[in-house]
């Protein structure tokens, strides 16, 4: 379990971004982090993985500080793909994949992850050769595979196509059932939100303005501010999927 | 950490034998050229400690051998600081030529000369590291301050320092006096056959020690060339590994700085040359690979600049840079974008 109490973080000390945040994140859950732009959530992401240390407060993993940690006890732990992890050289699928694999993950995720991205056959692949759909799917397969107990990915479904969107929370949902994998994701595709995340937060500049069930927070009147809109979530009728409708908000 | 296929790892195997073949063969080329060739068999009748004549056993130890073990290793080790560089800025461009920390070497060892330290041997490895280490920090410190570390942006702040190190280099050539200018203004172009090879016997290791470190902190390069929040998901903390690193690359430019003089694009050539040609990205293989190409670049460049005119020498690093800058330029036009952008 991980547990944020009170923490302020930023880049410069004289600049808070979050601004004494509580927050925790429970073994076994999917959690949606959404937010307008420059909210906070990349800054959270960070602080959680202890890539920021906090200005105020402190993070705590199992009840420990979380920089009481080694990097590689923390690796086993947490794990960040963030949004603006890149190629810079040359590298095939595999070697990425097998990077996490040979210094923390199993080798039989190796199969597991490239399945859930929908890269199979890609293995040999030059990721700069690769579209920046893939190149993602490809990072994510790569952070999947580090096995680690918390998965933080920002931004995962940016520069997807549909279908792959479709196809990744799935995964990320089956692979949360049969692994048990914490994830915490920063989505700004909202109805991903209401398809896969049990619990929701929604940060506005740098607070956290509601946190609990998808309907709980789309609910929220600090949100629908926020966002500008109102929300109704019901049944999809083409597949009985929870469906969201957004409408402008009431004046 | 071992790659998938054993085929996949018997390949690379195999390219890092050629590149080792490779090595030792242009070592027993620069040993040979020169004003006066010396035979192979000589060579060999040396390197197995026969009888040979005295005169080339003279030609050999005191002046070939010294002088290609220095470019050797030199070329070796500018190749693996180079690798170092562009995996820790994320940068194809950086090396310690481009990011300045060569000029700042080169005017601590010119300093050293300029006021006549007294004995050089001690005063030109100790200014030559204290203005590496001063271009470093200077470097890391102004781009730090306004731009993330891996922006490609930082390379200008390197060529920028470079720029200013070369004119007060220039400035302080001014006063210098006729014999020490040639010394200095080749220094700036690099060179070897100098006074200064011999240095190489008590600096090779400490050169040979950085890069064996550098090769036993290879994983720790594979995270960090994914950026600072993949290396710590990894296992790597990226602030203590890049201080260690950075570290030793300046002490690695500086001492090889004092030896050569300013060698540039053997830096920025090898490790684009190692990963051209072994076709991977794991950075024990490109270590190796990058320290082989060097070597080779800078012990053929020696052999040229010592041997293409009968009456003079030309500086090995305007030669390493005129083979250098269109290998580059073939290169870079055959990446995809996306490496060079």
């Amino acid at each position: 379990m991980l547990r944020l109490n009170k923490v302020s973080s930023g880049y410069d000390p004289t600049k808070q971004i979050l601004k004494e945040i509580d927050f925790e994140i429970s073994n076994g859950e999917i959690i949606a982090i959404m937010g307008l732009n420059g909210s906070g959530k990349s800054t959270l992401l960070r602080t959680c993985l202890g890539l920021l240390s906090p200005l105020h407060g402190e993070v705590l993993l199992n009840n420990k500080k979380l920089l009481s940690y080694t990097p590689h006890q923390r690796a086993q732990k947490i794990s960040l793909l963030d949004s603006q992890t890149t190629i810079a050289f040359s590298m095939t699928v595999r070697e990425l994949l097998e990077l996490s694999i040979s210094l923390h993950g199993k080798k039989e995720l190796f199969a597991l992850a490239l399945e859930a991205v929908g890269l199979k056959g890609f293995e040999e692949k030059n990721l700069l050769e690769l579209s920046s759909g893939e190149t993602r799917r490809a990072l994510i397969a790569h952070t999947l595979c580090t096995n680690a107990e918390i998965i933080m990915i920002d931004e995962p479904f940016a520069h997807l196509d549909w279908r792959h969107q479709e196809q990744l929370a799935q995964s990320l949902k089956s692979w949360n059932k049969k692994f048990n994998t914490t994830f915490v994701l920063a989505i700004h595709e909202l109805e991903w939100i209401i398809q896969i995340a049990h619990t929701v937060c929604a940060l506005g500049k740098g607070k956290i303005l509601a946190s609990g069930s998808p309907e709980y927070v789309f609910q929220s009147q600090l949100v629908c501010e926020l966002f500008a809109f109102q929300a109704r979530i019901d049944e999809n009728p083409i597949d009985g999927s929870r469906r969201l409708t957004l409408g402008r908000p009431l004046k | 950490m071992t790659d998938s296929t054993g085929k996949t790892t018997n390949t690379i195997n195999v390219k890092l034998l050629v590149l080792f073949f490779l090595a030792i063969s242009a070592f027993l080329f620069s040993l040979h050229r020169g004003h006066v060739e010396i035979s192979f068999n000589e060579i060999m009748a040396w390197l197995t400690k026969q009888n040979m004549s005295d005169e080339s056993a003279f030609l050999i130890s005191t002046l070939r051998f010294p002088r290609t073990l220095a470019a050797f290793i030199i070329g070796a080790t500018l190749g693996v600081c180079g690798l170092v560089f562009q995996t820790l800025l994320r940068n194809p461009l950086a090396e310690p030529y481009t990011l300045g920390l060569s000029g700042g070497s080169c005017l601590g060892a010119v300093a050293a000369l300029t006021f006549s330290l007294e004995p050089p041997e001690f005063w030109i490895p100790t200014l030559s590291t204290v203005g590496c280490l001063s271009a470093t920090l200077l470097v890391l410190g102004l781009g730090r301050k306004k731009l993330s570390f891996e922006s490609r942006s930082l390379i200008l702040f390197g060529v920028m320092i470079s720029l200013f190190f070369s004119a007060a280099v220039v400035a302080g050539l001014s006063i210098l006096s006729p014999q020490k200018l040639q010394t200095a203004l080749f220094w700036l172009l690099g060179e070897f056959g100098t006074s200064r090879d011999i240095w190489i016997k008590s600096i090779g290791p400490v050169l040979v020690a950085g890069m064996l470190i550098i090769l036993f902190k290879s994983r720790g390069l594979d995270a960090l060339s994914l950026g600072e929040a993949r290396a710590l998901s990894l296992g790597f903390s990226p602030r203590k590994e890049r201080v260690v690193l950075i570290l030793i690359c300046t002490l690695l430019t500086a001492l090889s700085v004092c030896i050569s003089g300013l060698v540039g694009f053997v830096g920025l050539v090898s490790p684009h040359l190692a990963r051209k040609f072994l076709k991977t990205s794991r950075h024990h293989t490109l270590v190796i690979g990058s320290a082989f190409t060097g070597a080779i670049l800078l012990t053929l460049a020696d052999s040229i600049a010592r041997s293409a005119l009968m009456t003079t020498e030309i500086p090995a690093g305007s030669i390493s840079a005129l083979i250098g800058a269109p290998v580059m330029i073939f290169l870079l036009l055959g990446y995809k974008n996306a490496s060079v952008e």
